[in-house]
């Protein structure tokens, strides 16, 4: 191993949301910084198997769908077998921008990058070994370890990626299977689900839990499960799966606790995401693991080390590209002594299902157990925006306190859920009563408008008090 | 194809007295007078797989996984209009899904009885090395695929297919000789196979319409630097090249830890490690096919 000379202020381990955002941070104050990648590129899983290439795909899924549902407009009809490369057209070219937009980032800022895999020495020296096996290492006042999270690969499931997948692997598929078992009813078993559905994919979705997405509302979860049921989808509840077994000749067999079998082209084993800490030698700077298997952290975002503070899917829930962002600001800056407000606890959940979902604040279950609420609900079939577009399956929720005055928060299914969320969001950082969604004028006819018609139905429910 | 220029520096690049023969081989290509042959005891077990009530789909389904040219013949009707006007498959899998398997029984007994049989008296032995070896890396492909987090089903078939030029090249080779009544060491034709193979296996995966990164990873796969569109997938095959000659000649594969390849496939030495580690299960399945 040789010792090189450079010394940084900060060194950011892993280039995803987090870790860029950290080094960013920390180079725009004028520190020395290192960002270490083991991949070729940057970006890290969001970019290269997560959150960039689902979300194009999912784009294109939406197209195909609509496409469909407006067959007298235009005869359409995807080609069996179609190429998921060809579905995911733009995704060379998004990911190719987004790399090219974090090299730039990387080089204007000054940050230097070492392509390699980094091992914790101590809590000031971290060993970077190259392709070639060489080790050389690096001296830092501080480092910020964000290296997200790998596929969860629970016992006795045989994952090949060939016929058997993890949520990291499902997008090396190169064509459209004609039939897809998902393992799970979590965020990505639901969205990948879902998207290959309305790609015309034939999917059966099996989770040990009566419905998916537990941690929504119901009626928003199950209006999803209506849709995915309206686009052909499969949804099997209460049943636990206790062995897999690719047929070795076109069909892979789930057997379920219950003696059902089910036999579908592929499978997808969506079990969650766990932390990426293999070989980073935590043990080296004394650094356990919480039961969870994530890295615990304080409110500063410290590690129990304090030249060496974590964020992102690293440190556990929420596990968003959009708080990971902000834990590594506020990461890089803890680092460095620089002050910073609040953290912002206000962190809307997306999840990029057909149709979306989104919430921030309270569920409508959790403001009841909280002591009560006032639910305003509008169907986006009432709003003309949604018969407009003939997006009638939406959602929206503005729960109340109890009093039908204060917003605990905003929940909502179908598309555009996702953006139209902020609005809420919004209002409850300012404070506002629900009236500001009556007393405002929205742009018409949007699905804004749905904010009116929840807002009018919750001033209603509170005049009958 | 290639032009004219391009063939005279090929030819150039060959030694003095393998050039007329060379320069034939190569008229031949340009024809397109160039056969892919079967094997006589595969079109035979072929046979007698499909004409055996008790015989199951997977024994079927391993047999075409198991050999170059029946596989490549298979995918290449599979692939064919009248079966999948718009389609390109990419796997044994994926026809099988598609099509059937009692069509894809079907398919290969038509090409059991169909396809010409390799008749190259001498060369036996290495059309069963290039079988062999196209086998192993096409098992290596599935391997190196996995590691490199690229798809293991298009990398099975790209292993398996790679060599597909070879095998063309000794049937037209062997045709040649018994026409011209010229013989030539078994050495010249091994570096006539080794310079001209890529072009033929360029001809066949073209004309049989396989799908676009079986054919660039078939010319590609001893150059993958230049293949611009498939260049982790031309690399995989490469490796697992590397990976089957070792392995099938009982050589250390740790002298392979630091091939450039591996680098290229952004693949660390305890990866590496892992998958070099893999050898003998490999070779159980190369042995299995043997037994076949």
């Amino acid at each position: 191993m040789s010792t090189h000379d450079a010394s940084f202020d900060v060194i950011v381990i892993g280039s995803g949301p987090a870790g860029q955002k950290a080094a960013v941070q920390s180079a725009k104050k004028g520190k020395r910084v290192a960002i270490i990648e083991q991949d070729r590129f940057l970006g890290g899983a969001c970019v290269h198997r997560g959150t960039i290439p689902s979300k194009t795909l999912r784009e294109n899924a939406l197209r195909v769908k609509k496409m469909r549902e407006n067959a007298s407009l235009c005869c359409f009809e995807l080609g069996e077998d179609t190429e998921v490369a060809a579905l995911l057209d733009r995704l060379g070219a998004v990911v190719d921008a987004h790399d090219g937009f974090l090299a730039r980032q990387v080089e204007r800022n000054g940050i230097v990058r070492l392509h390699g895999r980094a091992h914790l020495c101590d809590p000031k020296t971290v060993a970077l070994e190259g392709l070639n096996g060489d080790k050389v290492t690096y001296s830092s006042k501080s480092f910020v370890i964000a290296t997200g999270s790998v596929p969860r690969h629970p016992k006795g499931l045989p994952i090949d990626h060939e016929n058997i997948f993890d949520s990291d692997s499902i997008l090396t598929m190169t064509y459209l299977p004609p039939s897809l078992t998902v393992l799970g009813g979590g965020v990505i078993a639901s969205e990948y689900a879902s998207i290959f559905q309305a790609l015309g994919v034939k999917v059966t979705m099996i989770d040990r839990y009566d419905r998916p997405l537990g941690f929504m509302d119901g009626d928003l979860v199950e209006r999803f499960l209506e849709s995915f049921q309206e686009m052909g989808g499969t949804w099997l509840g209460n049943k636990t799966v206790e062995y897999v077994e690719w047929d070795g000749i076109a069909e892979v067999v789930a057997r379920c606790d219950d003696g059902t079998e089910y036999r579908n082209a592929k499978l997808l084993v969506a079990a969650g995401r766990v932390a990426n800490v293999e070989g980073l030698g935590l043990e080296n700077l004394g650094l356990a693991l919480n039961a969870h298997g994530n890295i615990s952290v304080d409110e500063q975002l410290c590690t129990s080390v304090a030249s060496v503070f974590a964020a992102g899917d690293v440190i556990g829930p929420p596990a968003l590209a959009s708080a990971s962002m902000e834990q590594g600001r506020r990461a890089a800056c803890n680092a460095l002594g620089v002050e910073i407000g609040e953290t912002a606890k206000l962190i809307p959940a997306g999840i990029y299902s057909i149709p979306e979902l989104s919430g921030v604040g309270l569920t409508e279950q959790q403001a009841l157990e909280q002591g009560g609420a006032i639910v305003g609900k509008a169907g986006f079939d009432e709003i003309s925006r949604g018969q407009i577009s003939g997006v009638k399956d939406g959602l929206l929720k503005i729960i109340c306190d109890a009093g039908g005055d204060k917003i605990l928060g905003v929940q909502i299914v179908g598309e555009g859920a996702t953006e139209l969320v902020h609005i809420g969001q919004m209002a409850m950082l300012s404070g506002s009563s629900v009236d500001i969604f009556v007393e405002s004028i929205f742009n018409f006819p949007t699905f804004a408008e749905a904010y009116r018609v929840a807002a009018l139905s919750v001033i209603g429910q509170r005049s009958k008090k | 194809m290639i032009d004219e220029e391009q063939q005279s520096e090929l030819l150039l690049d060959l030694p003095v007295n393998l050039r007329e023969i060379g320069k034939q081989v190569l008229k031949r290509l340009q024809k397109g007078d160039v056969e892919v042959p079967l094997f006589p005891a595969i079109a035979t077990e072929v046979m007698r797989l499909a004409n055996t009530p008790d015989s199951s789909a997977s024994d079927l389904a391993d047999r075409i996984q198991s050999d170059l040219t029946l596989a490549g013949h298979v995918m290449r009707v599979a692939n064919s209009a009248m079966y999948t006007p718009s389609a390109s498959m990419v796997s044994l899998q994926q026809a099988i899904a598609r099509l059937g398997m009692n069509l894809i029984c079907e398919i290969s007994l038509s090409v059991a009885l169909n396809s010409k049989l390799f008749n190259a008296p001498g060369y036996d032995f290495r059309l069963s090395e290039i079988s062999q070896h196209s086998f192993c890396s096409a098992i290596w492909s599935k391997e190196v695929a996995r590691a490199a987090k690229a798809n293991v089903e298009t990398a099975f078939l790209c292993g398996l297919l790679h060599g597909i030029g070879k095998a063309a090249f000794l049937q037209t080779c062997a045709d040649l000789m018994q026409t011209t009544g010229k013989k030539f060491s078994s050495d010249d034709v091994q570096l006539l196979e080794d310079a001209l193979h890529p072009l033929f296996g360029r001809e066949i995966t073209n004309t049989w319409e396989m799908p676009e990164v079986v054919c660039e990873t078939t010319y590609y796969c001893n150059d993958f630097r230049s293949s611009k569109k498939y260049r982790q997938q031309a690399a995989v095959v490469h490796a697992s090249s590397l990976l089957a000659d070792a392995t099938l000649s009982g050589k250390d594969l740790f002298s392979l830890q630091a091939a450039r390849t591996f680098e290229e496939l952004n693949l660390y030495q305890d990866q590496v490690s892992v998958l070099l580690d893999k050898r003998d299960d490999v070779m159980d399945s190369v042995r299995a096919q043997q037994l076949q």
